[in-house]
């Protein structure tokens, strides 16, 4: 399936990932989970990355879908 | 460790020991108990009977870093509470070299008569006449005072708005640079201290008698240690050094959670443009600094400089409640609108928080239209013009709806929510509710149990412990002085454990980590019994009716937390 990536802050683009790949475009397998997604854009548990998909945040073992906006965000705090 | 009581109805200055009643309390846990201690509960915020009291923290003037918060105190004539309002720059740091634990300022000048507090190298303390600097910005008057005193010295000023009692007006303070762009802006206390008849109080950093340590050694190496936690955080070492604040308006409006367009949308259009990542590409193109140091001892860097177009200096800092106040709320969605509004706010000395919603309350209202720029600017120029319609817009939302007679008002206790709708973040429900001070943004700001996936931003469960559990924390950081954005490396277990090493190492106590949320507690029960004695009661625990009633796109959600939920916050 394809999904649509945006990071933002200062996690890498997904081009960093997947230079061959279209801006924001990523190809993953079908029952690719969020946690999947994270390690496939370099982002370890430690650095820690919050995942929204069509504007709703998603915990880490939710599987994303085909076609959706992908919004990862490293974890703030407020200010 | 001492206090300096400045009387100004009769123009007396004491310098006096700290008693032993308040003994080990800073900041925040010395102005609130203070004021609940000796201020009438009942009293008039702009009367003679209100005390404003300054306060470094417990750990400001040692060489701790990100310790340089100031607590400024006072009952409220914004929300009618206690108020704690805190503010960076370099006057905590000064004062704590001068082993000055708190400027207590009471009684009342008359009203023709404004002067200036001094405070020397020495520590010794002066009331000048500044009868001269009436009705005087605060950058023209910073300039002022730091030709007169020396670049050495650090201010803490009020603006027109605050001469005029106005209780959106601020309390601004000089950062690093020597500009008057750091704001203790929440609850009108530059209100209070026009009131007073004290337009600035102008501090020597040249001190070099702080409170002695108890075991320097060990300070300095929990000192050092607690750098590398801030550091190697990746918060605090990495996202805000390159964004600031700023960097929240992208997650919290893809969470659908930024109160626009006076909050009914909980989106806004074109966010992207006012986003952290578009500031800080500006601002690097203009040759502005967008990683600026702005605050004494802060290894940070959450401030920035933000150029004009010409690249001349327009403001510092743009923050994120800024941005969204002065664009999400209003509908501007220029960067250059937005920061010459925080520049006029700082200069006049508004809290931009409260004059921006007040703006959108009057644009929601159809005074103007959403997104009308100029019109946003015009607007707050009256309010330093003192005209009738600014003087509405300087009293904050609630004055605004009312002159409207419009229903819309995103208040708790007359203070203006923050940056996260309470619908799509059902724990900021909690502490907007609940707060002592009203609704805040950094009094119980549960959004990073969000992001860290903890919670559920839209259901009921957990919502409650969450904002307690922050609040209490919240309670106990501004006691110390240590920045909020700091704070977090107090979450790791080296961060923590060296924070604490260095309390005990400054005072020779034995404090294990649950004194933390102890004093945190303590603080919180002085404050509630205030408003408690000042007349609130549970049903002003509360959100507005719209909140409950008018679900926010894009989620479509209200407000579930009931009344239940409120009283049970505070359960201690």
């Amino acid at each position: 399936m394809k999904v649509t990536v945006k990071t933002y802050g200062t996690l890498k683009p997904p081009s960093a990932a997947d230079p061959t790949l279209p801006a924001n475009e990523m190809e993953m397998p079908e029952g690719t989970r969020v946690a999947d997604l994270l390690t496939r854009l370099g982002i370890t548990p430690g650095q820690g990355g919050t995942v929204v998909m069509n504007g709703r945040l998603l915990p880490r073992e939710e599987e994303l879908i085909d076609g959706a906006l992908i919004q990862v965000f490293p974890v703030m705090h407020g200010g | 460790m001492k206090f300096i009581r400045v009387n100004m109805s009769d123009k007396t200055i004491a310098v006096e020991d700290v008693p032993q009643s308040y003994l080990g309390l800073g900041g925040r846990g010395l102005t609130s108990i203070m004021i609940n201690t000796e201020v009438p509960p009942r009293c008039d915020p702009l009367g003679p009977e209100n005390k404003l009291i300054f306060a470094p923290g417990l750990l400001t003037g040692t060489s701790l870093v990100n310790t340089s918060r100031i607590s400024v105190g006072a009952k409220s004539p914004l929300t009618g509470t206690i108020k704690e309002s805190n503010a960076g720059g370099t006057i905590a740091a000064a004062l704590g070299r001068l082993g000055i634990t708190a400027v207590i300022v009471e009684g009342q000048a008359a009203p023709e008569e404004l002067f200036l507090l001094r405070i020397d190298e020495k520590g010794r303390a002066a009331l000048l006449p500044a009868g001269a600097f009436k009705g005087m910005r605060t950058y023209a008057l910073t300039e002022k005072l730091l030709e007169t005193y020396g670049d050495k010295a650090s201010v803490m000023c009020i603006g027109p708005a605050g001469e005029y009692g106005l209780k959106a007006a601020s309390i601004q303070t000089s950062d690093i640079d020597g500009r008057p762009c750091r704001a203790a802006g929440r609850g009108g206390l530059g209100a209070v201290m026009g009131s007073k008849g004290l337009k600035a109080l102008v501090v020597d950093q040249r001190g070099s008698s702080p409170d002695a340590l108890a075991d320097p050694e060990t300070f300095k190496e929990s000192a050092k240690a607690f750098a590398k936690a801030v550091r190697e955080h990746p918060f605090s070492g990495q996202l805000l050094p390159n964004l600031g604040t700023a960097g929240l308006v992208a997650p919290v409006n893809a969470m659908g959670a930024f109160p626009s367009y006076n909050a009914t949308k909980g989106t806004m259009d074109g966010w992207e443009k006012i986003s952290g990542e578009a500031m800080t590409q500006l601002i690097s193109e203009r040759k502005g600094n967008p990683s600026h140091m702005g605050c004494a001892q802060c290894i940070v860097h959450c401030s920035n400089i933000y150029n004009d177009k010409d690249g001349k200096y327009l403001t510092s800092s743009l923050e994120y409640e800024t941005i969204w106040a002065m664009g999400g709320m209003t509908g501007i969605d220029n960067l250059d609108t937005i920061a010459r509004l925080d520049f006029l706010c700082d200069d006049i000395g508004l809290d931009t928080m409260s004059t921006g919603v007040a703006v959108a309350v009057a644009m929601d209202a159809g005074y103007k239209k959403f997104g009308d720029g100029e019109a946003a600017i015009e607007l707050i120029e009256e309010i330093a013009q003192g005209t009738d319609m600014g003087r509405v817009l300087g009293n904050g939302p609630t004055a605004v709806g009312q002159h409207f007679n419009h229903h819309r008002v995103p208040v708790v206790k007359g203070q203006s929510i923050a940056a996260y709708d309470p619908r799509a973040m059902q724990g900021n429900a909690v502490t907007y509710a609940t707060s002592p001070m009203g609704a805040d943004h950094s009094a119980g700001n549960v959004i990073g149990e969000y992001m860290a996936q903890k919670l559920d931003p839209l259901k009921r469960e957990g919502q409650v412990e969450a904002s307690r559990n922050t609040q209490i924390a919240m309670a106990a950081v501004d006691c110390t002085g240590l920045c909020l954005l700091a704070s977090f490396a107090l979450t790791t277990p080296e961060g923590g454990m060296a924070f604490l090493q260095a309390m005990n190492a400054k005072f020779g106590t034995q404090l294990g980590p649950e004194a933390i949320p102890q004093l945190g507690l303590r603080v919180l029960q002085a404050e509630r019994e205030f408003n408690r004695k000042a007349g609130f009661t549970n049903q002003d625990d509360r959100l507005p009716e719209f909140f409950y009633k008018e679900p926010l796109p894009p989620h479509n959600t209200v407000v579930v937390m009931t009344g239940e939920d409120m009283d049970g916050t505070f359960n201690f």
